[in-house]
């Protein structure tokens, strides 16, 4: 019995029956089929058929043939510049929403960390230019090192706030990112790797290659391991650390673009290093589209958001005000600053904001219900909790808590899942505005009569959000923008009536009463453009939008029907019939 | 004698070991076939035989081999097979 034979899958125990298949089909109509019992026809159909290229993912095309990875073929140390320089481009692509399938995992060198080990060289011809440490020993720290940076990413990324597939791939393809390799066994290895570089004593093999490319080397492998320094540390804790390593990486990367490592030949070992194919070798249900890696000046401009994403943090980690997370959220996606946010930067963000038992690393979460109310009145929630003895119905706090983080973290989600959560809190704070009104109605304490007011303001602004990301969603329809401009100026109305209410009772002077003096600028302006648009959507069309169908979808969390245990008026329900009266008004 | 097509019929749910063009081998088990012999297997695992591998395979679930890219079909033995049924 051949070798080759006792090592096929499944074993010795299988005989040919290609023959008796053969002849079966002569035996068989034209239509006929035969299936096992509980097995019928329409379960054949969800059956991936071989050899499709759309649908099986194993196929190897003509153009993904190429010859046997070597893990241990000598390179020269430019060819090494230019890997290193590459799976970093693999890294950030997978940060840019990529697979790891098509991105990280076609650096075969990551695969091959255990092959590359000094200890598994047998023989091999010593060629001056080419030392084999360079690939033992650099290579395989930096190989290494690229894995464990995912890996660790991705553990940031899985502890919540974004979102698999709508936001990151975590689709590991069943490889080892080296999850199991302890971080300090890493750095270990890249410490030995900067060691051999700097060392210029032992053997002769270092001396061989110009000081120039040592240093590069340097550069680049001090690189990788600032970058997995940085994606292992706990924030904000670590904040302080973030900022020295952050400085660090910056000054790398533009020593690192001032000498860009050159192009290897199209006949060298280096580029055998990348397939880009190998996501046909890989667990996948169906093919995945081949990703080409952008050229490495990209890659330097994503690195650069990567490190000014993490500044912000860094800044944003320091503030101990709710307002302030809100403000820098709802500026970022107004701006839509956060399309060109890499999704480890927001998943960060979230994290550093509330870890799902404190706020900032260093706060409860009922820290967050202070905050609440000290930003809105100016009074903490210890000093009014007497009155909260008399709430009807659940306790308000955890609501409370769970509707602050939300809708503080909300601005870091994808823009469609900031849309969708707020069109769901604008029922939550309803219900908490309703809550406050009937524990008032008990007592005649003046400072406390406008407390449904902080709720109401917030769900205020989860409105006046809704109807501007369907503008940044293009969500409307020429002939609903009419409609919607309108209703953004009545909201913003309501909200300015708010304020000024609120205003009645804040100490001039204050931080609470200038940061609400600062919105009410804001809301006056905003409600003076969406009037403008108005005027000039108004002149353009006849606004008879409300009698389109999509008209009570598009608003459905504004006409959503109150709960029975609501009592309040809802502000917030659209009135059509003054829409059309002032869109008649206007074309007057 | 079994004809060849009862013999298909009683590998139904038995275990093939399909090999085609491109040097792949498929195991799983056998659920169905027609007049042009496209192979239906549930539960497959995709090997491919070479020194940079995966020994291991991997899953790729319920597949259809069409019969023009089958090069080998081998069927597992089984104690409970009639005598000659293979042969």
């Amino acid at each position: 019995m051949h070798l080759e034979q006792m090592d096929l899958p499944g074993g010795n125990d299988f005989a040919d029956v290609t023959a008796i298949f053969a002849g079966a089909a002569q035996q068989l109509d034209a239509t006929e089929m035969i299936f096992a019992d509980g097995y019928s026809l329409n379960d054949a159909m969800s059956a991936l058929e071989i050899g499709e290229p759309r649908m099986d993912s194993g196929m190897v095309l003509e153009e993904a043939q190429r010859p046997p990875f070597d893990s241990l073929a000598p390179l020269l140390p430019e060819e090494v510049c230019w890997i290193l320089d590459r799976s970093i481009s693999c890294e950030m692509e997978w940060h840019t929403g990529s697979t790891l399938s098509q991105t990280v995992y076609t650096f075969l060198y990551g695969h091959a960390v255990a092959e590359m080990h000094p200890d598994h060289l047998l023989n091999f011809e010593e060629d001056p230019s080419r030392p084999i440490e360079l690939v033992t020993v650099v290579l395989r720290a930096a190989a290494l090192t690229v894995m464990k940076t995912c890996s660790t990413a991705w553990a940031g990324m899985a502890k919540g706030g974004i979102h698999d597939q709508e936001d990151w791939h975590s689709e590991k393809a069943d490889i080892s990112l080296h999850e199991s390799t302890p971080i300090g066994r890493v750095f270990g290895e890249l410490d030995q790797a900067i060691s051999w570089l700097t060392c210029t004593t032992r053997g002769t093999a270092i001396l061989c290659f110009p000081q120039k490319w040592r240093n590069e080397l340097l550069l680049r492998v001090s690189f990788h391991k600032i970058l997995l320094e940085i994606v292992s540390l706990s924030l904000p804790r670590e904040r302080e650390m973030l900022q020295l390593k952050r400085k660090d990486a910056v000054s790398l990367l533009e020593r690192i673009e001032l000498q860009p490592s050159p192009e290897p030949s199209t006949d060298s070992v280096a580029r055998m290093g990348f397939d880009p194919y190998i996501t046909r070798r890989l667990f996948a249900f169906m093919p995945l589209r081949v990703l080409e890696l952008p050229p490495q000046e990209h890659t330097w401009k994503a690195l650069r958001l990567l490190f000014s994403g993490l500044e912000e943090l860094y800044e944003l980690t320091d503030a101990t005000n709710v307002t302030t997370w809100q403000v820098v959220g709802d500026v970022k996606v107004w701006k839509r600053i956060y399309v060109h946010q890499l999704t480890y930067i927001r998943a960060t963000h979230i994290s550093s904001f509330v870890n799902g038992t404190t706020v900032l690393g260093a706060y409860p979460l009922r820290w967050l219900v202070d905050r609440f109310f000290l930003e809105s009145v100016g009074l903490s929630y210890d000093s009014i909790n007497v009155v909260f003895s008399n709430w009807v119905g659940d306790p308000p706090l955890p609501r409370f808590e769970n509707l602050i983080i939300k809708t503080v973290s909300s601005s870091w989600y994808n823009l469609p899942r900031r849309r969708r959560y707020l069109m769901k809190s604008i029922f939550e704070w309803h219900v908490l505005q309703d809550g406050f009104v009937r524990l008032l109605e008990q007592m005649k304490f003046s400072l406390l009569r406008l407390l449904p007011h902080i709720p109401l303001m917030w769900r205020l602004t989860a409105a006046e959000n809704i109807i501007l990301s369907g503008f940044q969603l293009e969500l409307y329809a020429p002939h609903e923008r009419t409609f919607a401009y309108w209703y953004l100026t009545q909201v913003i109305e309501t909200h300015l009536g708010c304020i000024e209410d609120v205003l009645t009772v804040l100490s001039p002077g204050t931080i609470e009463y200038h940061e609400i003096i600062f919105r009410h600028t804001l809301l006056t302006a905003l409600q003076a453009l969406a009037t403008g648009m108005t005027v000039v959507d108004t002149t353009r069309s006849i606004g008879h939008d409300v009698d389109d169908p999509n008209f009570l979808r598009r608003y459905k969390w504004a006409f959503k029907p109150h709960h029975p245990a609501i009592r309040i008026q809802d502000v917030l329900v659209p009135n059509q019939q003054d829409f059309i009266s002032d869109c008649r008004d206007l074309q007057v | 004698m079994l004809t060849s097509l009862s013999a298909v019929q009683g590998l139904l749910n038995d275990t093939l070991r399909v090999t085609v063009t491109d040097g792949r081998i498929f195991l799983g088990t056998f659920v169905g076939t027609d007049s042009e012999l496209n192979i239906l297997l549930l539960n497959t695992d995709e090997f491919r035989l070479g020194p940079n591998e995966n020994p291991n395979g991997r899953f790729v679930g319920q597949v259809m081999i069409p019969w023009r890219l089958v090069s080998k079909v081998e069927a597992r033995l089984s104690l409970q097979s009639p005598d000659g049924m293979f042969t």
